[in-house]
């Protein structure tokens, strides 16, 4: 199923899939976990605090949460970077461990995209950049290649492959940092607001991408403050508060759930809101299946209040018949 | 669209596509003969060469070369000019002029002169040959060629570097300066002392943070102490090559012939 999200400039619409809604009732093996881990910076901060959370593997994740709740500690952690003062991260069912080969094993599985792409491409051209981590883990130099023509294939960017980084748009370089990981062929793609400062275009763009990247297969995990996304993208959502886990489970549910909202300081997305209200004032049963977008919330609306007999298309007819009465 | 021209030629040019091994060569060959012979007589002829190369086979007009000569030429001659200029003693044979203050005498011989256009004529030249380079050919391609070459790895790793955060760097102090800008921080002498002591200083910091963040990205990918990345082979011509080193064979036979006929 595809909907089509309109954009400022209407000539050009983007198209995302959004996920059918059969996909969350299929039980998935826990791909990579964190259990009871608890994180202090230097300075005192406590950022995670005992928190056990699973990523069942082939599902597309989004973790929301107030800013410094502990979404990007959290990534640090499937990424290796930071290591638990307590509780342990694990991987496939065995916990990782911090030695040469464990990190090279983890690194290859996870791939972490930053939040700026500066701070992760280094070489002087694209293709260079991206063949950086494939080259780390040993390959040979075949195979490299093909991994690094693939990403690139794949994340859309051969017209810049031979570019500078200094040359690329801020959104470009969000792609060739996502082809960066991808050329290591992990099993998961975690990336840190992914869409944060990029055009509506743009991030539709790297939606479908992301996509693209889990039908092939891939377990994806974003962070992000865009509740509208979340609803529509996710198959499940993870809710941070203070380095705790508020709540997990699949979006429409979450964010139906009140007490979650406020504890994270959400806002509902506004297609649940307006779908509570229309519940709320009799237009829809309150038994019908939350939508995830505009497209469905239309829908329900046409099923539901048919223009011939519904209160809101009676009210504009006889309003309609009223203006002509005085003309 | 590219704020740094030279970047902007480098990726631009007829001679973008040329292998870089023979760039390198010819660029190489011109500074070697410059700084071998220091004599104007060879670095006229090699100045000559290169702009015609430029402006023929890589499509680089007059104005963009002598445009980037211009600035680091002011350089070079700032340096010169005292190097000409000495203190006489009373003895000093070869006076070609001087000025006397009180007791102190400068002035400047033939000797002297000779040592400054000899130095003059070695870094004009190799500035010449230099900036060949730097236009015809992106950074990216000269690593590769050094790549191949088996240049050591931390060089590379640190030209890559630099390169790669020459334009970060630039961008952020960039935006530093117009965020000063915008809250009034350069409209007097005295604020613009301050602003620009205060933007170092947060540059330098950033820099730190940006070594920090770049760090942990490429741990990431698995870094472990060599930056590693795919290089191309290159093709390249031996007649090119051979005609390149003609062309070098030829001024060298020209400063030789002008050095025996006692020209400068």
């Amino acid at each position: 199923m595809a909907v089509t999200v309109p954009l400022i400039d209407q000539a050009a619409p983007v198209t995302y899939p959004v996920p059918g809604r059969r996909e969350r009732e299929v039980p998935a093996e826990t791909l990579l976990e964190a259990r009871g881990v608890t994180f202090s910076y230097p300075d005192g901060t406590v950022a995670l605090n005992s928190l056990t959370i699973g990523i069942p593997r082939g599902r597309r994740v989004v973790v929301l949460g107030a800013n410094g709740c502990g979404k990007s500690t959290l990534f640090l952690h499937f990424g290796g970077v930071l290591r638990p003062k307590s509780g342990e991260i694990v991987l496939d069912g065995q916990p990782v461990r911090y030695d040469r080969a464990g990190m090279t094993r983890l690194r290859q599985q996870v791939g972490l995209v930053f939040q700026d792409p500066d701070s992760q491409l280094f070489a002087s051209s694209v293709r260079q950049d991206i063949s950086f981590g494939p080259l780390n883990l040993g390959w040979s130099e075949a195979k490299v290649r093909d991994a690094v023509e693939a990403a690139i294939e794949a994340t859309q960017i051969a017209d810049l492959a031979d570019r500078p980084a200094h040359l690329l748009s801020y959104g470009q370089k969000k792609r060739v940092a996502i082809a960066g990981v991808l050329a290591m062929d992990p099993s998961v793609i975690i990336a840190d607001e992914p869409t944060a400062g990029l055009d509506p275009e743009s991030t539709a763009r790297l939606v479908s991408l992301f996509n693209s990247l889990h039908d092939a297969g891939r377990t994806i995990v974003i962070s992000t403050h865009d509740v509208e996304l979340a609803l529509a993208w996710a198959d499940e959502v993870v809710v941070l508060r203070k380095g705790e886990l508020l709540r997990t489970g699949h979006p429409t549910e979450v964010f139906q759930d009140a007490a979650v909202l406020a504890g994270a300081r959400l806002q509902q997305p506004i297609v649940l809101e307006t779908f509570g209200h229309l519940c709320h004032m009799g237009y829809i049963p309150t038994d019908a299946v939350p939508p995830r977008n505009a497209n469905e919330l239309a829908e329900l609306i046409g099923c539901h209040c048919s223009p011939q007999t519904s209160p809101i298309s009676s009210g504009f007819d006889s309003l309609r018949a009223g203006q002509s009465h005085h003309a | 669209m590219n704020p740094f021209p030279i970047d902007a030629i480098a990726y631009g040019n007829r001679l973008r596509s040329a292998p870089a091994a023979e760039k390198i060569l010819f660029a190489a060959g011109a500074v070697a003969l410059c700084v071998w012979f220091r004599s104007l007589a060879v670095t006229a002829v090699v100045v000559t060469i290169v702009t015609a190369v430029l402006r023929l086979r890589a499509g680089i007009g007059l104005r963009d070369f002598w445009g980037f000569l211009w600035l680091p030429s002011g350089f070079i001659l700032t340096g010169v000019v005292p190097m000409a200029i000495e203190f006489l003693g009373p003895q000093t044979p070869g006076v070609l002029a001087a000025i006397h203050i009180g007791s102190w005498h400068l002035g400047v011989t033939s000797r002297g002169l000779a040592q400054a256009m000899a130095i003059l004529a070695s870094s004009f030249g190799s500035l010449s040959g230099t900036l060949f380079l730097a236009l015809t050919t992106p950074v990216v391609d000269i690593t590769d060629q050094l790549r191949r070459w088996y240049v050591p790895v931390l060089f590379i790793d640190m030209m890559m570097l630099i390169y790669r955060f020459t334009f970060v760097l630039l961008a952020t102090a960039g935006a530093m300066k117009t965020a000063q800008e915008v809250r009034l921080g350069y409209s007097t002498n005295r604020l613009w002392l301050r602003s620009v002591a205060m933007l170092a200083s947060n540059l330098y910091l950033r820099s730190q943070m940006r070594a920090v963040s770049l760090f942990t990205a490429l741990s990431c990918r698995g870094y472990s102490g060599e930056l590693r990345v795919l290089v191309d082979r290159a093709p390249w011509s031996a007649t090119r090559v051979l005609g390149i080193l003609g062309v070098h064979v030829l001024v060298g036979v020209w400063g030789v012939a002008t050095r025996t006929w006692g020209w400068v």
